[in-house]
């Protein structure tokens, strides 16, 4: 993630769950995880950081939301090319079959949803890298940020089959950069999703 | 230290994270680590990042999964679960049973992400 501190945190969108139940193991304050986690925290600081894809994915091995996501990559299924519909099958270039394959409409939809998440809700993302050294995200942006498919049988409702649907969610994981110190993040990946 | 120091939403972000129920638990995991990847390697490469942060939310991830997997839950619930949060190809079997060997198998590659995180 290229940092260039601005803008301040607002409004969340994302989901939050509400089926609370009394916490297993409290977290205490001689628990060297909390002082760690404050540490982490004061580093972040208070200012969102902000993100671009391109560097992001070009300075981080992890990171993969151009590789698998990204505007140019080609709809539609095609023998020994890499694309969006290919990856519910697990074709050429991808590890094995998903469930959700989906592709952002643009290079300014993207830019401006990753950001716009991460300046609504800093401050939780900053709580949860320190704590958790992860975040994940989704929300509904409410209106169409992509294209892709899911695969119809997941569910177990018969063989698996790519189903087109174009889409206004979002999922995003952010990471701290392992060993950083000064702690920084870096996005692993943000997509258009078919499912939050 | 002083509980007083920590500052207040990142106290209030690691009360809400303690108290979600065993399944949120779970769905959070499967979105955090197993969601987009591209295999199991990857899966562990995801686990050891976390773990060389903090181990607390790996302990805590092992614990409900073995509570999930041994509540009554509504039919359906560890198969969306598994093929839906964590977009999982469970083509050889996409029922809770085949759900449920998939997050044991998790459960087994997070206990050995912990040993080896000791050892170190």
């Amino acid at each position: 993630m290229r940092v260039a501190q601005r803008g301040r945190a607002g409004e969340g969108r994302n989901v939050v769950s509400d089926n609370a139940a009394p916490p297993t193991s409290p977290r205490t304050h001689e628990d060297p995880d909390v002082a760690n986690a404050i540490r982490v925290y004061d580093q972040l600081g208070a200012d969102p950081p902000k993100v671009d894809v391109a560097l992001n994915d070009a300075a981080h091995s992890r990171a993969h939301t151009l590789d698998r996501h990204g505007p140019d990559l080609p709809l539609r299924q095609q023998a020994g090319v890499l694309t969006i519909e290919g990856r519910i099958y697990g074709d050429h270039g991808w590890g094995q079959p998903e469930n959700q394959s989906f592709k952002w409409d643009d290079p300014t939809v993207m830019t401006r949803e990753i950001n716009g998440y991460v300046q609504r809700n800093w401050e939780t993302i900053r709580s949860d890298l320190a704590t958790d050294g992860v975040h994940e995200g989704r929300y509904d942006a409410g209106h169409r940020v992509g294209e892709g498919f899911l695969n119809g049988g997941m569910y177990g409702f018969g063989p698996r089959h790519a189903e087109y649907t174009p889409t206004s969610l979002v999922r995003l994981r952010i990471r701290l950069v392992p060993g950083s110190d000064p702690a920084q993040p870096f996005l692993v990946s943000a997509f258009p999703a078919g499912i939050l | 230290m002083d509980a007083s120091q920590i500052p207040e939403s990142l106290r209030a972000r690691m009360a809400e994270q303690d108290a979600r129920r065993p399944l949120e638990k779970v769905r959070s995991l499967l979105r955090s680590h197993v969601a987009d990847t591209d295999g199991w390697g990857e899966i562990r490469d995801e686990l050891e990042m976390t773990s060389q942060h903090s181990t607390r939310p790996l302990r805590q991830s092992l614990e409900a999964i073995d509570a999930v997997l041994v509540e009554e839950l509504p039919a359906g619930t560890l198969l969306r679960m598994v093929a839906g949060d964590a977009g999982w190809p469970l083509d050889d079997d996409p029922t809770d049973a085949g759900a449920a060997v998939f997050l044991r198998k998790l459960a087994d590659l997070i206990g050995s992400v912990l040993d080896d995180s000791h050892r170190k």
